[in-house]
């Protein structure tokens, strides 16, 4: 005891300026880590708001076009088979509609093949699409050509038109669509991967953020406690400054953080997964209405697409059921399946719809042929119509939240870049300023 | 010092966050479960180890992922069971996707699309073409199976189901003429044929896609993604087409158009 009272008296005298400068240096450094996790969080949520956002939200969205564009070019195809040739006209503008719809598959498959360039099992199917379409347009124009050689009146072709036909929508349907479904489930993948490393990442930068931030906070208490002690100073003004400004980056840090974490999961859920799945579930309605066509055209597979509709109905919207007639009747507003997530009044309105539809095709199905194809063109066709366009208008309002939230996100990031950094360079600068003249003392 | 410290720990367990098993966060082994009695499809060989179209799939797509397998032989009621208590990773069970499964378990692929036939004798070879031909004969209902109900509700044929409780009693049952056709997938059937003392016809009529697919655990949405990749790459190598030429070439099943399937997607 005796031996070790005197020293420490005399080392404190020594190291009072080392003292003030080690916890000077030290919350200068502290607020050096804080601008670094802020910044840290910033870039890694950025680079994931850049994928979700502008490369693989976008991307998923043009596969999942893909296969829409595709089964409408089958069921157009089946429609100018049917039609005969006192449907000149109509036959003209699906044609037309068709050549459209293959300059649109162009186009995704081009942007989706750009967009995959580091995938090569992506980039594989792709370029099998792209050979297998060139398959499917030579045994469409096979059967068109029969058709018009046979010159039918509205109906059911010849049989040898039908089995040209069958040729090509089994590519389409067995080879083709699968792909396309694929590669909008593999971009799926890569947003939703995103979406997990970005949200690790985030809640680790805030941890970080406040972590360092508190750390900045204790050494500036710590410096203030010592001066007013050591110096007899109540306040140093500069250095209750720069704890104003460290509290201040630490809590818009952390805040905009989380607004932009916010933002991305907006942006993922309510937007992106909304667009996904009711863009799947109107691509598979256009297949359906493939289905109605071909149910018309073939009378070999008749009971086959009759069954690939229920299929395709139970997915689109689920109800309990054991046959077609059995779902038709038993359809009701609780439905699950795709379609099955949509709420409120757009529930209602999408649900009188779908029914309209459902209850034109279990007509369409009691009808002698021709009766059930002329019915098939007027009044069914215009129930599916109006059935197209309720789902066209929610996907449209769900991409417009998607794009919201996604500048939502980049808004903040730019907050975030301009004000903070200064902000905290200001802090540092101060603690200079408020322990400098306690320091000249000593000289 | 001591703040430093808190602050280190904090950044530490914010790594750890939980998530429900994935096949891919086990270590390099995955078990899967098998079946040891469908021909053809996974069987036990003489010489006491698995062998079949799904042994042979199953091997392919986990060294892709390269996972080393543990079998585990399971009976047709434990195809559920084993993935929601947690006795294996994956399910090759030749399951199809139904509604009521996917409440409890995830599907990956399918790998395979196959589609319901029908065997007869050959003396009704010339009868029964397609699933409307089965109008008032009777056909087996194998308990625990859709496949009878499928037929007569969804198709709405007249056929009279009669039960039976597994495929091989139904093969005595067709021998013996209690019934005129057993129905259920081409490749399962393909098996049974191939069985000795049996001498049935295989119609070819390709009804009911069923959509054969690998059972992985409720939420492991990794896991089920992966193995789609995989899956992908095994048709686009061309070592899927290669397999099933080496189970079913010489079966009578249509192998002419060998596509990836459409998958089920993983959440």
């Amino acid at each position: 005891m005796t031996v070790t009272a005197t020293p420490p008296v005399r080392r404190r005298k020594e190291s009072v300026p080392g003292r003030l400068r080690a916890l000077a240096g030290l919350s200068v450094l502290a607020l050096a880590l804080l601008l670094a996790a802020i910044l840290a969080g910033a870039a890694s949520t950025g680079s994931s708001l850049r994928t979700i956002g502008h490369e693989a939200g976008p991307q998923v969205l043009a596969t999942a076009g893909l296969y829409r564009q595709m089964s409408e070019m089958d069921a157009l195809m089946a429609e100018t088979l049917l039609l005969g040739r006192e449907y000149g006209p109509q036959q003209q503008a699906d044609l037309t509609t068709y050549d459209q719809r293959r300059l649109e598959i162009s186009e995704g498959l081009l942007r989706t093949y750009r967009l995959a360039l580091d995938n090569p099992v992506e980039q594989r199917t792709v370029e099998s699409l792209i050979e297998g379409l060139g398959r499917y347009e030579r045994l469409a124009a096979h059967a068109r050509l029969l058709d018009v050689q046979s010159g039918h009146t509205a109906g059911q072709p010849p049989d040898h038109v039908v089995r040209a036909y069958q040729q090509a929508t089994d590519l389409m349907h067995r080879e083709l669509l699968p792909q396309a479904y694929n590669l909008t489930l593999e971009t799926g993948t890569i947003v939703r991967r995103a979406h997990d490393a970005e949200r690790s990442a985030t809640s680790l930068a805030r941890v970080a953020v406040v972590g360092t931030g508190l750390l900045a906070l204790g050494c500036l208490l710590a410096l203030q406690i010592y001066l007013t002690r050591r110096f007899r100073r109540i306040f140093a003004p500069a250095l209750v400054v720069a704890t104003v400004l460290a509290t201040a980056a630490l809590v818009t840090g952390t805040a905009l953080l989380d607004r932009q974490g916010q933002a991305l999961t907006e942006a993922k859920r309510r937007g992106f997964d909304s667009v996904l799945t009711l863009t799947r579930a109107r691509a598979i309605s256009k297949s359906m209405y493939g289905d109605q066509s071909r149910y018309l055209l073939d009378r070999f597979r008749k009971d086959t697409y009759e069954h690939t509709f229920l299929d395709k109905s139970r997915t689109v919207a689920a109800v309990e059921s054991t046959s077609l007639p059995d779902y038709q009747s038993k359809l009701r507003a609780d439905f699950q399946g795709l379609l099955g997530g949509v709420t409120g009044r757009d529930r209602d309105r999408l649900f009188t719809v779908y029914q309209g539809f459902q209850q034109a095709d279990a007509r369409m199905r009691t009808l002698p042929a021709e009766a059930a194809i002329k019915f098939w063109d007027g009044e069914l066709t215009q129930a599916y119509e109006s059935y197209d366009k309720v789902l066209e208008e929610l996907i449209r309002r769900h991409e417009s939240d998607f794009e919201r939230a996604i500048d939502g996100g980049d808004g903040a990031l730019e907050t975030l870049w301009r004000s903070i950094p200064a902000g905290l360079a200001a802090g540092a600068l101060l603690i200079l300023v408020g322990v400098l003249p306690r320091l000249r003392e000593y000289r | 010092m001591r703040k430093l410290l808190i602050c280190l720990i904090l950044l530490l367990t914010a790594c750890g966050t939980a998530r429900p098993p994935s096949l891919m966060d086990d270590d390099e082994v995955a078990v899967v479960a098998i079946r040891s009695d469908v021909p053809l499809i996974s069987f036990k060989g003489p010489d006491g180890s698995y062998d079949g179209f799904n042994i042979d799939v199953a091997e392919d797509l986990l060294s892709r992922l390269g996972k080393r397998i543990r079998w585990l032989e399971i009976t047709a009621g434990d195809q559920l069971t084993v993935l929601t208590d947690g006795r294996a990773d994956l399910v090759f069970a030749h399951m199809s996707v139904t509604p009521e499964r996917k409440k409890v378990i995830d599907f990956a692929g399918p790998y395979h699309i196959d589609f319901q036939d029908i065997a007869v004798r050959p003396a009704d070879k010339d009868a029964v073409h397609d699933v409307r031909d089965l109008a008032g004969r009777k056909i087996c209902l194998v308990r625990g199976t859709n496949i009878a109900q499928r037929i007569v509700e969804e198709r709405r044929v007249k056929a009279i189901p009669v039960e039976a409780p597994d495929y091989n009693v139904c093969l005595d049952m067709i021998k013996n003429g209690t019934i005129d056709a057993i129905s259920t997938n081409s490749q399962i059937l393909a098996g049974l044929l191939t069985k000795p003392g049996v001498d049935l016809h295989l119609v070819g009529a390709t009804f009911n896609e069923q959509r054969t697919s690998i059972g992985v655990r409720k939420g492991d949405v990794d896991g089920c993604e992966e193995l789609n990749r995989a899956i992908t790459e095994m048709y686009q190598d061309g070592t899927a087409h290669m397999l099933l030429d080496k189970w079913f070439g010489r079966s009578g099943i249509d192998l002419s158009v060998v596509a990836v399937p459409q998958f089920e997607g993983c959440s």
